[in-house]
C-alpha cells in the first residue's frame, strides 16, 4: 500500500492519515523506525504550498486523538 | 466473558512525547515522498494511535470500552452537540451539529487555522439553546455552560475580551446585558436574570450556583462534574423537547 513520508526534525515519518473536524485537517503521522512514536499536525495550505502546523493545545491534542480513535475504534476488536 | 487487552508497547511517558512533539508553534512545508507500506505494519501503527487515545481520555485498553467510551452518549461532547442539533435545527446542515462554541468559533482570514470566539454570540445561543416552552430552563442553561466552559478549556482564563476580560468572563458579560435589558432582548428567565444580576464574572457565577470547593471557593472542577453528573437527566429532558416535536409521548 502505497503512503506518502515526509522529514521532521532528521526524522522520516509515516503520514497513516488525514481527518477533516470542523474544517481542520488533521495529518497522522509515524515515525518510520520507532512505531511508538508518532505526532499530530495540522495541515495548512497557503500560497501555493502545504504545511504541516502543530497543535495549539492538550485539548487540541485530545480532541485529534479521539477522532481519529473514533474511525479506527474496529482497529481494536481485531487484535 | 474474557477481556481482551492490546500488547502494544504504549505507556504515559510515550503519549506524553507524543503530545509535546505535537503542539509546537513549528511549521513545516509539507514536501513528502512515495512510500509502500505492509497493511499489517499500517494497521499495528494505527493501533498505536488508538492506544494511546484510549490513554488519553483514561478508559480501560480493552476494545470495547474505548468504544462505549467515545461513543458514550452522556459525554459532553457528545450530548452538547446532540442539544444544539435540536436547537440549531434549519439553521444547520450535517447529522450532528457543532457544539456552542464551535458554532461560535471565528477563523481568522490570515491563512492559518487560528481562530477567536464570538462571546456575544456564545451567551446569545446559550440563551437560545437552553429555552423551553419559551423561558430558559436553568439546568439545561448550567449544562450549556459547562460544555462552552469544557470546550474552551485553557482558552477560558484568555484575556481577549474587552476591558482585558477573559472568554468566559466576558460570556458572562454579554448575559448579564440580556438579563438587564440593556441589549434590547429580553428573553431570560427571571431565575436566570436574578442569578445575573448579582454577578460580575464566571466566579461570581458557580459561587452563586453553589458550585464550590470544599473552602466555599468556585470550581470549575465540581461544575464539570455536577454536569457530567446531570448529564442523564438533561437527556432525558432534550429527549421530551424532541417528543413534542415529533408528536410523541413526553
Amino acid at each position: 500500500m502505497e503512503v506518502e513520508t515526509i522529514e521532521i526534525d532528521g526524522k522520516t515519518y509515516i503520514e497513516l492519515e488525514q481527518i477533516d473536524v470542523d474544517g481542520v485537517t488533521y495529518a497522522y503521522l509515524s515515525n518510520k523506525d520507532d512505531s511508538s512514536d508518532f505526532l499530530i499536525q495540522k495541515i495548512i495550505p497557503k500560497d501555493g504550498e502545504v504545511y504541516y502546523e502543530g497543535l495549539e493545545d492538550k485539548n487540541e491534542f485530545d480532541l485529534a486523538l479521539m477522532h481519529f480513535a473514533k474511525k479506527h475504534n474496529g482497529v481494536l476488536e481485531d487484535n | 466473558m474474557e477481556s481482551r487487552y492490546i500488547s502494544i508497547p504504549i505507556d504515559r511517558e510515550k503519549l506524553e512525547k507524543a503530545m509535546n512533539n505535537s503542539i509546537s508553534k513549528e511549521v513545516n512545508v509539507r514536501e513528502t515522498k512515495s512510500y509502500n507500506i505492509d497493511l499489517e505494519e499500517l494497521k499495528k501503527r494505527i493501533t498505536v494511535i488508538v492506544t494511546c487515545a484510549a490513554l488519553a481520555l483514561g478508559v480501560t485498553l480493552g476494545s470495547k470500552s474505548v468504544v462505549e467510551h467515545i461513543n458514550n452518549p452522556l459525554r459532553m461532547d457528545n450530548l452538547s452537540r446532540e442539544i444544539a442539533t435540536i436547537y440549531y435545527e434549519g439553521e444547520l446542515k450535517g447529522s450532528l451539529a457543532p457544539s456552542i462554541a464551535s458554532q461560535n468559533a471565528v477563523r481568522l482570514n490570515d491563512g492559518s487555522q487560528n481562530f477567536y470566539y464570538n462571546q456575544e454570540g456564545i451567551a446569545k445561543d446559550l440563551i437560545k439553546n437552553s429555552m423551553i416552552n419559551g423561558s430558559v430552563d436553568l439546568q439545561l442553561f448550567d449544562y450549556n455552560l459547562g460544555s462552552v466552559v469544557s470546550d474552551f478549556g485553557i482558552n477560558a482564563d484568555n484575556k481577549v475580551g474587552i476591558g482585558g476580560r477573559s472568554n468566559i468572563d466576558s460570556v458572562i458579560f454579554y448575559l448579564k446585558s440580556y438579563a438587564s435589558g440593556e441589549s434590547g432582548v429580553s428573553y431570560t428567565s427571571e431565575e436566570l436574570s436574578s442569578v445575573l444580576s448579582n454577578i460580575d464574572n464566571f466566579e461570581d457565577y458557580l459561587v452563586s450556583r453553589g458550585y464550590v470547593d470544599k473552602e466555599g471557593k468556585a470550581s470549575k472542577e465540581e461544575f464539570i462534574k455536577a454536569c457530567d453528573n446531570n448529564a442523564e437527566a438533561i437527556r432525558d429532558l432534550i429527549g421530551s423537547i424532541e417528543n413534542k416535536k415529533t408528536g410523541g409521548l413526553s
